[in-house]
């Protein structure tokens, strides 16, 4: 009962959000995933969120994060993995990141227009790929004549940058493109697996790293980022992708 | 020890404070704007600070407290730019916004009308203090470090805003006609002794 005397005590009562509100979500994985992969911060004003709007996941990439930005050869797009999908021709806008697969940075933009997720289901514009200053390609609409990166004073992202689709096997001789490779064949069947052994996942690993070229990285069992090893509690592998060691660590992780 | 293992130190204490923090950190920033997107941006901004600065974020409850105060900072951030944005949509639009926006995603009760009222009219350190004291539940010690002063200056001013609160909740009371509830004066001399002398120390 509330003390109607007691301030404080009404103003207890009168708490909007209470920690057992259902509503409050639990930690989200991929803010998580986009804050250690440096993804996050990247529009340079105070966001204009609209209310409602969710950053959306194609799929499970939490599973790849932690260190895993590394530096391309060209010095251009340095966190390939994510994808900054814009609104407009304006670094205001509303902004979606999205993690990117073999299918490249401005189709998966393209999917998130089909979809409505931007442009409130507008007709996919064309689209185009500019790097942003935290190394992420960003994607804006664009029309015939407009040079959307120099008005932004953003350098373009280089055709080769974004890896053409690389089917399984093949190789490339670009090696971000087989990076990225490996990443979306490993990532698959770790995502579909709902608890992955460990002895099955380092067999995984180092199948889709000899399909990739990528033989002279190594595979590492280590502590979990909580730092506990492989156990009762945490007894499926996650993987983290040390681009720049050219490591891949099996992570002991709970079953989700 | 190597950059290796540095890297996911740091990774699994980040880890530990998200899991443990996250949902505090986004009922505080709930607590302070009606709109969910804001409060998801302030989450967001708050602990991609932390990951940046994870080697100054404190161990154990008083991570908390950290985080809060980075978050509070970050509201304030958010605010102004709001405020701007504001001032420059309404001199487009001639569409006003106000305070009645928040309160009707807020308020669900003429008691928590009456209340959250009452608290929007003190100044913004008396509010924060209370929210802190009464919501989040902190500690003299941790509100001290949440806005930055000494724990016996928080006693003081929780004490004193309470007393505002007390006499705004019976200004908006008898404003929309209801009862003023018998009883001790709630903007009375608390156990600090009289709310002047109380003012006058911070003086």
């Amino acid at each position: 009962m509330i003390d109607l005397t007691d301030p404080l005590d009404r103003l207890r009562a009168a708490n909007p959000v209470l920690l057992t509100d259902p509503a409050l979500a639990p930690p989200d994985p991929l803010l998580l995933h986009r804050i250690t992969t440096g993804a996050v911060g990247l529009r340079p004003h105070p966001p204009r969120r609209r209310r409602g709007r969710l950053v959306p996941a194609l799929a499970a990439t939490s599973l790849l994060g932690g260190a895993a930005a590394y530096a391309l050869l060209r010095g251009e797009v340095t966190q390939p993995q994510n994808v900054a999908c814009y609104e407009s021709a304006d670094l205001r806008a509303d902004t979606a990141v999205v993690s990117v697969y073999e299918e490249g940075a401005v189709a998966a933009c393209a999917e998130l227009w089909r979809r409505g997720v931007i442009g409130a289901g507008r007709e996919v514009p064309p689209l185009v790929a500019c790097v942003l200053g935290s190394g992420v390609a960003g994607v804006f609409p664009t029309t015939p004549g407009q040079d959307v990166c120099s008005g932004l004073d953003l350098p373009p992202v280089a055709p080769t940058t974004v890896p053409p689709p690389i089917g399984p096997g093949a190789t490339s001789s670009d090696p971000n493109a087989r990076v990225l490779a490996f990443r979306d064949a490993v990532s698959a069947q770790f995502v579909d697996s709902p608890c992955m052994d460990p002895a099955d996942g380092n067999a995984i690993v180092r199948r889709e790293l000899d399909r990739a070229g990528l033989t002279d990285w190594t595979i590492r069992v280590g502590r979990g980022v909580s730092g506990e090893g492989f156990s009762a509690q945490r007894p499926c592998a996650s993987l983290l992708l040390l681009a720049e060691d050219k490591e891949v660590v099996l992570v002991a992780s709970p079953r989700r | 020890m190597d950059d290796d293992h540095q890297r996911h130190d740091a990774l699994g204490r980040f880890e530990g404070v998200y899991e443990a923090h996250y949902r505090a950190v986004t009922a505080y920033a709930r607590r302070r704007t009606p709109d969910s997107g804001d409060a998801q941006d302030v989450v967001a901004e708050t602990f991609t600070i932390a990951w940046r600065r994870m080697a100054e974020v404190p161990d154990g409850d008083a991570a908390r407290a950290w985080l809060y105060g980075v978050a509070r900072r970050v509201l304030a951030n958010q605010r102004r730019g709001n405020r701007r944005r504001d001032d420059l949509s309404t001199r487009l639009r001639s569409q006003p916004a106000g305070p009645a926006e928040l309160e009707s995603e807020l308020i669900a009760s003429d008691e928590r009308r009456t209340v959250l009222t009452a608290l929007a009219r003190l100044r913004d350190s008396d509010q924060e203090i209370l929210r802190l004291a009464v919501w989040e539940e902190l500690p003299h010690r941790e509100i001290a470090l949440v806005v930055g002063c000494s724990e016996s200056s928080v006693a003081v001013r929780l004490h004193r805003a309470r007393s505002r609160l007390g006499r705004e909740i019976g200004k908006e009371e008898r404003r929309v006609g209801h009862e003023v509830p018998e009883g001790p004066d709630p903007g009375g001399p608390g156990p600090e002794g009289p709310e002047r002398r109380a003012e006058g120390l911070e003086q």
